[in-house]
C-alpha cells in the first residue's frame, strides 16, 4: 500500500486517532484503515468509556464519534467534553439523516465535521487529514499568542 | 227476584273489594247504596285518580330528565328503527353536523348512508356495537350545513333490545374532526422519526459492507473479476444509501441550493422529456406559458421532479388518452402554473389523501410522488393544491413565490 498524498501523510502520521462507536465491526474496519494509513487508533464502544478515556488525560489528536449509542450518544459526550473544557477536534459519523438536518441549525457548533454513513473511506480520510491541519493550524496560532504574550 | 240478585251481590263485591280497607258486606241487600257508601266509594275513586295522577306526574318528570339527559349530552345521539331509518335525534346531534332542523340530516339511514362494509352491517344486525369513521365534506353541495370544510365524526352503532329482540338502534357521534388533525401531525411526525430510525439501522450494515469492499480494494487485490465485484458492491451500497435520502425528502431533509430561474424552461425540458410517452398514450399537450413570466428562487431538479410527477400522475388519469393543459401566469406575488387533464378525476377521499407518504391508487405507485412534491413546493414558500372533479377531470396548480430583481 502506498500512502496516498505523500506530504500530508508525513505531518499527520503518528496522530492519536480515538474511534467511538457502538457498531464493533464499523470501529474495526475504521481502525484498520486509519492504522494502515499510519494513525495510532484506540477504540471504544460508548462514549461514557471515552469520557472515562479522555478525564485519565490520554493523548487524542482527533475522535471519531457515532452520534447514537446505548449509554452515552455522541451529543451528550460532545457536551460533556465542552463542560469541561476539552478541545478536542471531532468528526461526527452517523448513520440516521435526520443529524444532517440539526447540523443545519446546529446553535451549539457540534455538527462541524459531519459524514452520514456509509461514508467512503477515502472521504474520511480527506477529512481526518483536514482537521487534523486546521487544529495544528489553530494550535500554532496559540502558540504564537503565548509567545507574544510572554 | 233470585235471578237478579246473583249480578247486583257480585258487583257489590267487587266495588266493595276495589274500595281499600273496607270488607264486603254480604248480608247487605244492596238494592240501593247507602250515602256512607257512596262517599266511600267516592273517596276511593278520589284516592285512585290521585294515586294515578301521581304516578303520571312521576312518570312526566322521568320523562322529562331522560330529555335533558339525552338532549344535553355531550355525544350526539340518534334513534333509529330496525330498518335503519332516523327516528329522532338529539340538540348535539343537530350541532355536530351544523344542521337546524330534523329534516336536514342527510345521513337518514346508517345502513345505506354510511358507507358500512357489509360485514359491519351483519354484525350490527346480529346485535353487536360497532365503531365507524366517516369524513364528511361540509362544503359538498348535497348538504344543508353550516359546518365548513371537512369533518371528522366517530359513529358508534349499538342495538336497542327488548326480551333478545332488536328493536331499533341507537347512533352516537362524537366530532373528532380536532383529534384527528392532531393525530395526523403526530403520523406525520412520527412517521418522519421512524424513517430517520430506519436510516441508521440501514445505514451501519451498509457502512460495515462498503466499507469492507473498499478497504479489501484499498489493500490492493489483482484479480480483475475480484475488483469489477467489489467495485459493484461499493456502487451499490451508495445507491442505497442515495434512495433512504430521497425517501427522506418529503419530511424536509437535506438543505438544498436553489437559484432564480425562469419556470417556463423547466416546464419546456419537462414537455419535451415526457412528449414521446404522452404521443404512445395519445395524449395531447397544450401548453400557454406566455414569455416574459416573471423569476422564482428554486431548485431545478427539485422543480423538474414536481413538474414531472404531476404530469406522470396526469397521464395515468387518462388511460385511454386525453388532454394535458399547462397554464402559467402571474397570480399576486406569485407564478402560478395549473396542469389541467382531461381524466377520471378523483373521489372527495382520495383528493385528501394525495399528499400522505405511500398513499397510492396505482398498482405499482410507491405513494411517495406528490407527498415529495407537496413538501418541495412548500420548501420553496409556494403552494400545491389539487381539484378534482369525477368524470371531468382534475387540475394540479402550483404556486411559486415571484423574485423581484434586486434594488426593486
Amino acid at each position: 500500500m502506498t500512502p496516498r498524498g505523500v506530504k500530508k501523510e508525513v505531518k499527520m502520521r503518528g496522530k492519536n486517532i480515538l474511534i467511538v462507536d457502538d457498531e464493533k465491526k464499523i470501529v474495526e474496519i475504521l481502525a484498520n484503515f486509519l492504522e494502515m494509513e499510519g494513525f495510532k487508533v484506540m477504540k471504544t464502544y460508548d462514549g461514557q468509556e471515552a469520557l472515562e478515556l479522555l478525564l485519565a488525560d490520554t493523548p487524542i489528536d482527533l475522535m471519531l464519534l457515532d452520534e447514537k449509542m446505548p449509554v452515552m450518544g455522541g451529543t451528550t459526550l460532545m457536551r460533556e467534553m465542552r463542560k469541561r473544557g476539552m478541545d478536542i477536534p471531532i468528526i461526527v459519523l452517523t448513520g440516521s439523516i435526520s443529524i444532517t438536518q440539526r447540523a443545519s441549525s446546529d446553535k451549539e457548533g457540534l455538527y462541524t465535521n459531519l459524514l452520514v454513513k456509509p461514508v467512503r473511506l477515502s472521504e474520511l480520510l480527506d477529512m481526518v487529514n483536514r482537521v487534523l491541519k486546521e487544529s495544528a493550524g489553530k494550535g500554532q496560532k496559540k502558540a504564537k499568542k503565548k509567545k507574544k504574550a510572554s | 227476584m233470585g235471578k237478579k240478585k246473583k249480578p247486583v251481590k257480585k258487583r257489590t263485591g267487587k266495588a266493595a273489594g276495589r274500595s281499600p280497607g273496607k270488607a264486603p258486606r254480604p248480608r247487605q241487600k244492596a238494592k240501593k247504596w247507602s250515602l256512607k257508601e257512596t262517599n266511600a266509594l267516592l273517596k276511593s275513586l278520589i284516592d285512585k285518580e290521585k294515586e294515578i295522577l301521581q304516578t303520571e306526574d312521576a312518570l312526566v318528570e322521568a320523562m322529562r330528565r331522560f330529555r335533558d339527559l339525552f338532549e344535553q349530552s355531550p355525544i350526539g345521539v340518534g334513534i333509529h328503527d330496525t330498518e335503519g331509518e332516523i327516528l329522532m335525534v338529539n340538540k348535539t346531534y343537530l350541532e355536530i353536523f351544523g344542521l337546524k332542523a330534523f329534516g336536514d340530516i342527510t345521513q337518514q339511514n346508517f345502513f345505506r348512508d354510511l358507507g358500512l362494509l357489509e360485514t359491519n352491517i351483519s354484525k350490527i344486525k346480529s346485535g353487536r356495537v360497532i365503531q365507524h369513521e366517516v369524513e364528511f365534506d361540509f362544503d359538498s353541495p348535497g348538504m344543508k350545513t353550516e359546518r365548513e370544510g371537512a369533518g371528522y365524526i366517530l359513529y358508534t352503532i349499538s342495538p336497542i333490545s327488548r326480551d333478545n329482540e332488536i328493536i331499533g338502534y341507537m347512533v352516537q357521534c362524537q366530532d373528532i374532526t380536532e383529534r384527528r388533525k392532531v393525530e395526523e401531525s403526530h403520523r406525520l411526525a412520527q412517521l418522519g422519526r421512524l424513517l430517520s430510525d430506519m436510516a441508521h439501522e440501514v445505514n451501519n450494515p451498509l457502512m460495515i459492507i462498503s466499507g469492507r469492499a473498499e478497504f479489501a480494494l484499498i489493500e490492493g487485490v489483482k484479480d480483475e473479476k475480484t475488483k469489477d465485484t467489489l467495485n459493484t458492491i461499493l456502487e451499490q451500497c451508495f445507491f442505497a444509501k442515495d434512495i433512504i435520502q430521497r425517501l427522506l425528502k418529503y419530511s424536509r431533509l437535506g438543505k438544498v441550493e436553489k437559484k432564480t430561474l425562469d419556470v417556463r424552461n423547466t416546464l419546456e425540458l419537462i414537455s419535451s422529456i415526457l412528449e414521446h410517452h404522452f404521443r404512445m398514450s395519445n395524449i395531447k399537450l397544450e401548453q400557454e406559458i406566455p414569455p416574459g413570466l416573471p423569476n422564482v428562487r428554486g431548485n431545478e431538479k427539485q422543480l423538474q421532479e414536481v413538474f414531472m410527477n404531476i404530469m406522470r400522475n396526469s397521464a395515468d388519469a387518462m388511460p385511454e388518452g386525453g388532454v394535458i393543459t399547462i397554464k402559467a401566469g402571474r397570480e399576486g406575488d406569485y407564478v402560478r402554473i395549473d396542469f389541467s387533464d382531461t381524466g377520471e378525476g378523483m373521489t372527495e377521499n382520495i383528493l385528501q389523501n394525495i399528499f400522505e407518504p405511500f398513499f397510492t391508487t396505482k398498482q405499482q405507485g410507491t405513494g411517495l410522488g406528490l407527498a415529495v412534491s407537496h413538501t418541495i413546493i412548500q420548501e420553496h414558500g409556494g403552494q400545491l393544491k389539487y381539484q378534482s372533479e369525477i368524470g371531468r377531470g382534475t387540475t394540479a396548480t402550483v404556486l411559486l413565490p415571484i423574485v423581484y430583481p434586486t434594488g426593486q
